[in-house]
């Protein structure tokens, strides 16, 4: 029988050096309760895109008046809004359309334009005022703006027989060399007489009469088979704080919207009703990555051609300002030949909810002095200088006296100010003197601006 | 005949062949391994030389994976067993098995984000979403036998010390490679197994005590590989408006070769010098 012997050293270092692999196991397994995920960036606030209600597209109404045997056309009105203003040489111009050879002629017009302004009164709210101003007489319309309506009356005779009965307004990208073909963008008309074969009844309809009233028509018009544009599709988006510092960045996938008319493009835009501000960004992008904005001109096959789905995304940077100062984000449908410059044809909108709105405000506080004296009483209204209408809380506002602390004398703090340059409407109390060139103050997101306002 | 292996059964096969070579190599060895412990028991183990045939080495490195491969650089550990006197006609000529593991994760920013959506009771709508980068810790694990060579550190029986006992290998062998996922992030017990390749080299310096310091170089050589294996993107809770990968990653391989540097601490068993 062999005796015990006790492990020499060497022995000792040897199962050491046996026992590092599993020295290293018993290391790995103290990470079991690691979880390598992580959170990348801050909170995203999700934005719906929806159909707005009601649609502003491009178009209006008309009305018609027809001589006593119904199938002579004596004038025809037409009310015209959202037609953004074109760049250059571009220009609108009137067709009266027909099936028939010969048919198609360019008609003239007596257009008036209808302009609406808005401003804010001292108490803070919001009054109107109309102006109308004769543009002449032209086959040709250049355009015109958000507030602005043009009225277009027709004489009926240009309009000749029975065999025409549309009013067709095209986009002519060289006025100075007109054509009605194919490739025209033909995006409004209005169909003012009825068919040589009517629909069968009810209602009867007597063949080649007057339609005495009705709504223009948006899309892409043909003689044989025109095609009516539908505001249809949805959209989800969000802003996100990627880097956790309030930059946001945006980004949105729309699905199923009309392929656009001809000659018109879907662009993104940033506005803010409050204070009437709009940035346009980035494009419209499909899957790949390829831009829609030439999207009118794919062919897309099916009843309802429609974009199934596409992209569209920015940042702080790229628009300039935070992105959380506006209240919705737009994607509105525009002439390729438009203008820089709002238009209201949005066929998408998402309104910002409460949560990342109240992150685009900032506050002022108002100290009304004259001199050393503290003044209180002095109504105060804020209006974005870009803007028609009052903001913030409250409106108006009211300088404070001795109550409920004498220290807030002559102060009065007017929050939820959508951050950006804002102009103050001040009113003094009897025996005060306001400033003579309005107060204009910066307001920043999150911030209270301290502001004085010296009275006389 | 022509023998034929369904492609999915083949890393097991040759895993299978690289054991059996292993071992049978080992096996030759064992014998007299045992006989010089039995012969060394009993006696102060300075004074006795025995046969130095059978090599153990426990490893620690760190293991430099593929960039492609989505997956992080770990420590490394593992064991490796060398019959360095196949042949004794030729000299220096090693069989051996080698077996290693790490736990790495993986490279969540190779994949797409997921989002969590959480309820407020405030305002009572799913008001808060959060973005998150996925990843996982996973297990690897190699194994195969390899063909080695080793030239210097003097006669086998006779080591010599000092820098005369310093000796260089190569070796290339075969085998396979496994990854078990976390089971709590896939939801799945889920492993992926294929065949690998090693192609090493290293220098061995002695140390006191008959003990051997390895520092080698492995490339570890993984086919069939697919790094999606990795991903845990999951439809239903995908980040779609925020895409990632925002850097575009490396792109991905088939075969991917994944560097070991190790240090490894060899010795014969009842050899004392």
């Amino acid at each position: 029988m062999r005796p015990f012997t006790r492990p020499s050293a060497r022995g000792m270092l040897r199962a050491a050096l046996a026992a590092l692999p599993l020295a290293v196991v018993a290391l790995a397994a103290c990470f079991e309760g690691d979880v390598p995920t992580r959170q990348i960036g801050g909170t995203e606030y999700g934005l719906l895109l929806t159909v707005p209600s009601p649609l502003r597209l491009p178009g209006g109404s008309f009305t018609a008046r027809a001589f006593p045997n119904n199938l002579t056309l004596d004038s025809l009105i037409v009310t015209l809004s959202s037609l953004k203003p074109l760049v250059g040489k571009a220009a609108y111009q009137f067709y009266a359309v027909g099936g028939g050879v010969g048919d198609t002629v360019p008609v003239a017009a007596r257009l008036t334009a209808i302009r609406v302004d808005s401003s804010v009164t001292a108490a803070g709210s919001v009054s109107t005022t109309t102006d109308s101003s004769e543009i002449g007489t032209s086959t040709f319309f250049h355009g015109a703006g958000p507030n602005t309506t043009v009225r277009a009356r027709f004489g009926g005779a240009q309009f000749g027989g029975i065999t025409r009965r549309y009013l067709v307004i095209t986009i002519q990208a060289d006025s100075t060399a007109p054509a009605f073909t194919a490739t025209t963008p033909q995006p409004v008309w209005v169909q003012y007489r009825n068919l040589a074969v009517p629909p069968p009844p009810p209602p009867v309809i007597v063949a080649n009469s007057i339609i005495t009233g009705g709504n223009t028509i948006f899309g892409n018009f043909n003689v044989n088979a025109p095609r009516p544009f539908i505001a249809i599709g949805r959209g989800r988006s969000a802003f996100w704080d990627r880097s956790r510092d309030m930059r946001l960045v945006y980004s949105a996938i729309v699905e199923d919207i009309a392929q656009p008319p001809l000659g018109y493009f879907y662009q993104p835009w940033l506005r803010d009703t409050r204070t009437r501000r709009g940035v346009p960004f980035g494009e419209l992008r499909d899957a790949a990555g390829a831009s829609l904005h030439d999207a009118d001109l794919l062919v897309i096959p099916g009843s309802v051609a429609q974009i199934p789905a596409a992209r569209f995304d920015t940042n702080e940077d790229s628009v300039g300002t935070a992105l959380q100062t506006f209240d919705g984000v737009h994607l509105v449908i525009e002439p390729k030949l438009g203008q820089p410059g709002l238009s209201l044809a949005s066929v998408l909108v998402g309104t910002f909810g409460d949560t990342l709105a109240s992150r685009g405000f900032g506050s002022i506080e108002v100290t009304a002095v004259r001199g050393q004296e503290l003044v209180p009483g002095v109504q105060i209204v804020v209006r974005a200088v870009s803007g028609n209408n009052a903001v913030g809380q409250p409106i108006p506002a009211t300088t404070v006296g001795d109550e409920p602390l004498p220290a807030l004398k002559g102060k009065i703090t007017i929050t939820k100010i959508p951050a950006g340059e804002v102009e103050l409407i001040v009113t003094p109390p009897s025996g005060f003197t306001a400033p003579a060139t309005p107060l204009r103050v910066t307001v920043l997101r999150g911030q209270t601006t301290p502001v004085t306002i010296a009275l006389q | 005949m022509r023998l034929s292996i369904p492609r999915g059964r083949r890393p097991a096969v040759a895993a299978a062949a690289a054991l059996a070579l292993a071992a049978g190599a080992l096996a030759l060895s064992a014998p007299r391994a045992l006989a010089q412990v039995a012969d060394t028991v009993l006696t102060d183990s300075s004074a006795v030389t025995g046969s130095r045939t059978f090599e153990v080495s426990a490893i620690v490195g760190y293991q430099l994976f593929d960039r492609s491969a989505a997956l992080r650089d770990a420590a490394a550990g593992g064991v490796r067993f060398v019959n360095a006197r196949i042949l004794p006609s030729v000299p220096g000529l090693s069989l051996g098995f080698t077996a290693g593991f790490a736990r790495p994760t993986t490279r969540g920013e190779y994949f797409p984000w997921n989002r969590q959506i959480y309820y407020s009771d405030i305002n009572r709508r799913n008001d808060t979403t959060l973005v998150f980068e996925v990843s996982q810790r996973v297990t690897m694990a190699n194994y195969g036998a390899e063909l080695g060579w080793r030239v210097g550190g003097g006669d086998a029986d006779s080591p010599s010390t000092g820098l005369r006992g310093v000796a260089a290998e190569v070796s290339a062998g075969v085998g396979g490679y496994a990854f078990w996922l976390d089971p709590e992030q896939t939801r799945t017990n889920s492993i992926r197994s294929k065949l690998a390749y090693t192609l090493g080299a290293g220098i061995g310096v002695p140390l006191r005590g008959g003990t051997t310091l390895r520092v080698r170089a492995d490339d570890l050589i993984f086919t069939g590989f697919d790094r999606n294996w990795f991903s845990l993107h999951d439809p239903l809770f995908a980040e779609e408006l925020f895409q990632n990968p925002e850097r575009q990653p490396p792109a991905p391989k088939n075969t991917v070769h994944n560097l070991r540097l190790s240090m490894q601490f060899s010795f014969f068993p009842g050899v004392s010098r």
